[in-house]
């Protein structure tokens, strides 16, 4: 059963590849950001639940820990992305100390598997309540944080370089949690409705955390559009403007906003929301959408990137991850009732 | 076994044994600190005679020590709501042991932060024209102006942990009632509204205090980056950049949570208040503390590493300067203060030490200071024009105001500790039944 | 006629509110009196949900509102403009906004409050009302 996910896995990457050399634009790189924050988000969400002996997590905890190994795809689909693509960024041309091909590939390579590697132990230790945990769940968190930070950085925001926003690198990891959230609301979602109401307070609590996530996100995205928009240096404002002033980047900007905050914040306020099947999955589905549109509107204006691929990849990478979410709420009942 | 009535006698008992008459120690604390406070009004007083000029800041530096105050101490008041309503949130029971404390002390920072905006002024007295309101000159203020968010936000701050804090201590009011006589009893009368715990009461109650714990989350947040965009509006190379918000809010709830430890110690000691506020408690506080200075700390890196990596003459040339020019002593205290000492907080042996937790927070607090002191000092001195460059050295009324508001803070913490039950009686006996 | 109960303990308190719910008593004719709140209590008894929520909705939504109106009114009432910023700047408009949602929301809640739970009670500030200590307390208002 485990083995299938492998199966499944190495099936993505296959087509992805293929994908891949097909288009042989960008178009791989949205899907990628967004499979490799699910993963790396949920983990992150058990690891500060142990370190903070958060304990409204603990029903689905184990289930949490089952999309480790998510964790093997971004490493490996990423070396189809960097081996392929770096000469669609500026500075391909004109290399840095830091943004050269060979050094962007190997040390992003490198903290994407680091990322597993301490995901791996820290569910081991977790999963056998080792006394180790604590330890091993800081330095996965530490290690998922410069994971995104890089992703930000480096796989989008060098596409503009020398433009910067110093809240980039946390943004993504900011948007890893909360897809994190998102995708936990759906698996308690989908648990409360195959397996009965033991899962109602995660569900609530899912919720409850997406309406915060919502608010947060959207504080740090105004975060960096006042201080640009305030600033109004012509360098900086430009990376703005292209992707605000112009159609299609007004509507989805719009879109991204009311996707990703104002929709899932104004529909989670109420206290039945939090646990109506409809409107968590409608808060869900346009969370990831928004995710997504948000960063084909960062990476589009700058680089090539068909539309129909980055629908394709979307679904290609996502197939290990749909065959995980199937085995998880299928499985006989027995396993929550240990805990 | 005692019954849950013996227990919760004992509760008040132990909790309303620190408003009884007090030691020697605590006049001594409050003379100390009241002493303190009139230094630093004699000295606004002077500067409101003579004029500002008695203060250092002059071109190019003109925000200096009174602006790191006010950034220092609204930060402070940060915790207090992030433990109060946050932890609130996140059904965190430790909450418990420090929120009327850490609300106490967020409520007493405010004032003190709000008074230096008006220290600032020079004169103070025109302070109410940061108020929209109908005027002869049928001016209105900029709201594109940082400077007035400011007025809305902190203002805001206040008015909501006011409400915060007062509605979590009706009930304990009503305790308080039952222990007193006379005229002091009469003052308890009035501030507890007549509670009396129906089914009702304590119904709406809870919604109340679940709104406002709602509602103060966001604001927290909101606060700080309000003042850290005070700094970011501006197209200075240090402050222009946009990780400030967040920067800023981790900031304020470390040096907060560093100030609840400092505050909170001597205070369990003094009252004799161990069965309720235990190590482990302190401990959570401490992995709070370990987390917002990780926070910094990648902030920290991000600025300096992001400078480098965009090729920003300016902000290179800054960054540069902050870590080896004029003010260089200052920025690596600050390093080894917020960055390299909290990461003790990792072994378990010395976060379980309070002794060592307190001398901690207290490198906490200096290094926060000189964190502001430093975003705000170096990127005035030397921005873009060589011309008009300058450094800046804080003058003896400058130190005296700053004293006069530590001063101030802890004259209002200790008269609260005697007047007011300072844990939360009420929250404790939900939790400990 | 009424009746009191008084209990020192939690639990018997809940039995004997059980029993007096069971045995057909309205519970409307219930008050009870608790050091804390207890929620099983408003189990057996149907507490209302408290209606405090459209306080602070309403305190909220006018915050955000009033905001928005006062900031554009000003600028509209005397145009002057500053930083080379357009007048109507919302990106700047929504901080005052986000602030007076949050001022007005919090002052509403706690005015909400004061309103539902009739608090202050004048009566019971002139004369203060029976203490139970920390009794758990049952009354049954008598029947007329």
């Amino acid at each position: 059963m485990q083995r299938n996910v492998y199966i499944f896995g190495l099936a993505a990457l296959i087509i992805a590849l293929g994908l891949d050399l097909l288009a042989g634009d960008a178009s791989l790189l949205p899907a990628l950001l967004f499979w490799t924050a699910i993963p790396q988000g949920i983990i992150a969400l058990a690891a500060a639940a142990d370190l903070s002996q958060g304990r409204w997590i603990v029903s689905i905890k184990e289930k949490l820990h089952r999309f480790l190994p998510l964790l093997i795809l971004p490493p490996v689909a990423f070396l189809i992305y960097a081996l392929h693509h770096t000469h669609l960024y500026d500075w391909h041309e004109h290399p840095t100390a830091w943004l050269e091909p060979t050094f962007f590939t190997i040390r992003n390579f490198g903290f994407q598997l680091l990322t597993f590697v301490l995901a791996f132990l820290y569910v081991r230790a977790s999963r056998g309540e080792s006394p180790r945990t604590g330890f091993w769940a800081v330095f996965y968190c530490l290690c998922f944080v410069t994971t995104q930070t890089m992703q930000g950085i480096d796989w989008v925001m060098s596409f503009e370089y020398p433009w910067i926003s110093t809240l980039y690198g946390a943004f993504f990891f900011i948007e890893a949690l909360y897809l994190g959230v998102a995708t936990m609301a759906l698996l308690s979602l989908l648990l409360l409705l195959r397996q009965g109401r033991q899962y109602e307070k995660v569900l609530r609590d899912s919720g409850a955390l997406i309406l915060g996530f919502a608010l947060f996100w959207a504080g740090q995205l105004y975060a960096q559009y006042l201080t640009i928009w305030y600033g109004n240096i012509p360098d900086e404002v430009a990376y703005v403007a292209k992707r605000v002033e112009h159609s299609p980047w007004t509507e989805l900007s719009v879109f991204v906003v009311l996707a990703m905050f104002v929709i899932p914040f104004v529909g989670m306020i109420p206290r039945r929301a939090k646990v109506s099947p409809a409107l968590v999955l409608a808060a869900v589905v346009l969370i990831y959408a928004g995710y997504i549109v948000e960063k084909v509107i960062y990476i589009a204006p700058v680089a090539p990137l068909s539309p129909l691929f980055t629908g394709l990849q979307f679904i290609a990478l996502g197939l290990p991850a749909a065959y995980l979410l199937r085995q998880l709420i299928q499985e006989p009942k027995e396993a929550k009732t240990a805990v | 076994m005692s019954s849950l009535k013996g227990t919760f006698d004992q509760l008040e008992r132990d909790v309303l044994a620190a408003m009884a008459k007090p030691k020697k120690s605590f006049w001594l604390a409050l003379a100390v600190s009241s002493l303190m406070f009139a230094v630093g009004m004699g000295c606004w007083g002077w500067q409101i005679y003579k004029g500002l000029g008695v203060a250092g800041i002059t071109n190019p530096v003109g925000w200096g020590v009174y602006i790191t105050d006010f950034v220092f101490w609204v930060g402070i008041a940060h915790s207090g709501t992030l433990i109060s309503a946050v932890l609130f949130l996140f059904r965190a029971k430790f909450r418990n042991s420090f929120n009327r404390t850490a609300e106490a002390m967020t409520i007493f920072a405010v004032m003190t932060a709000g008074l230096f905006p008006l220290i600032h002024l020079g004169r103070c007295w025109l302070f109410y024209w940061l108020f929209p309101y109908p005027n002869q000159r049928l001016l209105w203020v900029n709201f594109r102006s940082p400077l007035v968010w400011d007025v809305f936000a902190v203002s805001t701050y206040f008015t909501v942990s006011l409400i915060f804090w007062y509605v979590g201590m009706v009930p304990d009011l009503a305790i308080v009632r039952r222990y007193t006589t006379g005229v002091k009893q009469w003052i308890f009368r009035i501030f507890s509204l007549g509670w009396r715990g129906t089914r009702y009461q304590w119904e709406h109650y809870g919604k109340l205090y679940m709104f406002l714990a709602a509602l103060a989350t966001p604001l927290v947040i909101s606060v700080h980056s309000v003042v850290s965009w005070d700094f970011a509006m501006s197209v200075v190379p240090g402050w222009h950049t946009t990780i400030f918000a967040p920067y800023f809010v981790a900031g304020a709830i470390f040096s907060g949570t560093a100030m609840v430890i400092t505050l909170v110690v001597p205070m369990r000691r003094i009252f004799n208040l161990e069965t309720y506020i235990t190590v482990s408690h302190f401990e959570s506080l401490a992995k709070i503390l370990l987390f917002t200075s990780m926070i910094v700390t990648y902030s920290y890196i991000v600025e300096y590493v992001l400078a480098f990596y965009s090729g920003h003459e300016f902000e290179i040339a800054h960054f540069l300067y902050r870590s080896f020019g004029d003010y260089k002593y200052l920025y690596w205290l600050m390093l080894l203060c917020n960055s390299l000492l909290p990461l003790t907080i990792f072994v378990k042996k010395l976060r379980r030490n309070l002794t060592y937790l307190f001398i901690l927070s207290l490198f906490v607090n200096v290094g926060m200071w000189l964190e502001r002191f430093v975003i705000i000092v170096s990127s005035l001195a030397k921005d873009y024009d060589p011309y008009a460059w300058g450094t800046y050295t804080p003058t003896l009324i400058e130190a005296g105001i700053t004293l006069g508001s530590f001063g101030m803070f802890f004259t209002f913490f200790l008269l609260f500790t005697k007047y007011l039950p300072v844990l939360s009686i009420t929250e404790i006996k939900e939790i400990s039944e | 006629m009424s009746k009191q109960w008084m209990f020192d303990e939690k639990a018997d308190f809940l039995a004997k509110l059980r029993e007096l719910v069971d045995g057909g008593v309205d519970p409307h004719d219930l008050e009870t009196m608790t050091p804390f709140p207890v929620h099983e209590a408003d189990h057996i008894l149907h507490t209302r949900t408290s209606r405090l929520r459209f306080f602070t909705l309403a305190g909220t939504l006018t915050g955000l509102i009033a905001g928005f109106a006062f900031t554009i009114f000003t600028v509209m009432d005397w145009p002057l403009i500053t930083g080379g910023k357009p007048l109507i700047s919302l990106p700047p408009f929504l901080v005052i906004a986000f602030e007076l949602t949050i001022l007005l929301g919090g002052i509403l809640s706690f005015v909400g409050f004061l309103a539902l739970a009739r608090l202050p009670s004048v009566k019971n500030v002139l004369q203060p009302p029976k203490e139970y200590g920390n009794r758990f307390v049952i009354q049954q208002r008598g029947e007329e």
